[in-house]
């Protein structure tokens, strides 16, 4: 039976596509036959990020009308056979998505695969709702600055009101992921530290991820920033999707530039 | 609805060292302006001077209104509720009775109480309580508001004060002693 994890955060432009798709892929990696499902109707995305997208021919709308089952709209990663994809509409909105027929769709991912992504959209309804609702996981997607925190701060209790594990009285697991933190901004004094972040949001933190411009580079590419092994927000993902698949993996200190060396990072030493 | 109005805004202070509460009236200068300050202890003449050049209000030792009478006990309505969890941003709870809010009220949750309030953790969300008591720790977030009368530029951020009614008044006193359950 597989694991249903959603990527949610309340606030729009934080990272959800970008984590959804890396962690995907990173998951992939470590052996876990995985999927990814942009629940993001009608501003599909998680497509070009993965580089995906001119092989869409069907989506998740046309499996809730009954046009194409789910092996047919499944797309299958050519380079990792244990990655697939299943796109969002771009042109029809999100009031296709029914309860019922998500909650079946979600039981067919189940059966067929050890790990289910679920890319939400922001905002607190539709599309977020329905990948909440039956999710065994949340992946709360934060920068490090007030609003993006204080946004997830809302979906967490709102996973907590409506989620269907947390009304049957089980607990859905709660995991923080802090992206985008840049240890310039660290340093200024200018970001919100990781401490009172976690001291905030009081959920368990899943990892760190820096800013890093691979990132965007990345999303014009189609080649996800885990694949690139310079790239410091791709190692992070990479200790991500290890921490995920049940590895001991301790957390790197992003905040700090790793060219800054230990010289660098004893404040005070040499004014 | 019933709107009681307070006018004046009553600062006690107890004075027991007067270096330290020279650079408190110094530095809180602008606030305390605005109040009456009611200071129990000991009220040097130099003290009065200060206070008088700074135009800042002041009553001195006026004899604590037998505190028994008042109605300060916490569990004084219809019972006490413990609150364990933080309160989140979008969520609000409402309750007729005492309340002892034992962690963070974040940033966007909103508490109100008919009954007194204690919160023990950080406060950076709305609080509306209609006691007769509260005791919370504001922070720069915070909005707050004690029996219609919001009181949120009254005090600094990350202290506990000790809020209540005397008579028609609010009166707002930082708390200084250590809070235990011993
Ligand atoms: N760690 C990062 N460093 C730099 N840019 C990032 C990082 N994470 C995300 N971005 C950029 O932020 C923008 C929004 O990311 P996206 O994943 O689409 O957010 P969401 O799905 O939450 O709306 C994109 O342009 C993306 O390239
Ligand atoms: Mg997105």
């Amino acid at each position: 039976m597989g694991i249903v994890f959603a990527v949610i955060s309340g606030k729009g432009g934080v990272g959800k596509t970008t984590t959804s798709a890396n962690l995907a892929i990173g998951t992939a990696m470590e052996g876990k036959k995985t999927v990814v499902v942009d629940f993001d109707i009608g501003q599909r995305n998680l497509d070009m990020i993965l580089g995906l997208e001119n092989r869409v021919v069907y989506d998740i709308t046309h499996i809730m009308d009954g046009e194409a089952n789910l092996s047919q709209a499944l797309i299958k990663d050519k380079k990792n056979e244990n990655l697939y994809f299943l796109a969002a509409s771009q042109t029809k909105d999100k009031s296709v998505l029914e309860r019922d027929k998500v909650k079946h769709l979600i039981d067919d991912l189940k059966e067929n695969f050890d790990y289910i992504f679920l890319d939400s959209p922001a905002g607190i309804e539709g599309g977020f709702e329905h990948t909440i609702h039956y999710a065994d996981n949340v992946i709360v997607v934060v920068n490090p600055e007030v609003s993006s925190i204080r946004d997830a701060d809302r979906v967490i209790g709102l996973v907590d009101a409506k989620s269907h594990k947390a009304k049957a009285g089980e607990t859905v697991g709660k995991f923080l992921l802090i992206n985008r933190i840049d240890p310039e901004l660290i340093e200024k004094n200018e970001m919100i530290a990781t401490d009172d972040i976690l001291d905030i949001l009081s959920v368990t933190l899943l990892g760190k991820v820096p800013e890093d411009k691979r990132v965007i580079d990345a999303s014009n590419t189609g080649k996800p920033v885990i694949l690139h092994k310079e790239s410091e927000a791709g190692k992070a993902y990479r200790r991500i999707s290890k921490r995920l698949c049940g590895e001991d993996v301790p957390f790197e200190d992003v905040e700090n530039a790793p060219s800054k060396g230990i010289m660098g990072k004893i404040k005070g030493l040499f004014k | 609805m019933n709107v009681k109005q307070y006018t004046i805004k009553v600062f006690e202070i107890m004075v027991d060292d007067e270096a330290g509460f020279l650079a408190f009236v110094e530095k809180n200068e602008v606030l305390l302006r605005r109040h009456l300050l009611l200071l129990k202890g000991d009220v040097s003449p130099e003290i009065e001077t200060f206070l008088q050049k700074k135009e800042i209000a002041f009553t001195k030792n006026i004899p604590t209104t037998s505190s028994k009478k008042e109605s300060q006990g916490f569990t004084k309505k219809s019972g006490l509720e413990i609150l364990d969890k933080m309160v989140r941003s979008g969520q609000e709870i409402a309750t007729q009775k005492d309340l002892l809010a034992l962690k963070r009220i974040n940033s966007g949750a909103t508490i109100k109480t008919e009954g007194n309030l204690i919160a023990l953790s950080t406060v950076e969300g709305a609080i509306e309580c209609n006691g007769d008591f509260m005791l919370l720790k504001p922070s720069k977030k915070s909005y707050i508001k004690f029996n219609g009368a919001d009181i949120s530029q009254e005090m600094e951020a990350d202290i506990f004060y000790k809020i209540y009614l005397k008579q028609d008044e609010i009166i707002i006193s930082p708390y200084k002693g250590v809070i235990s359950w011993a």
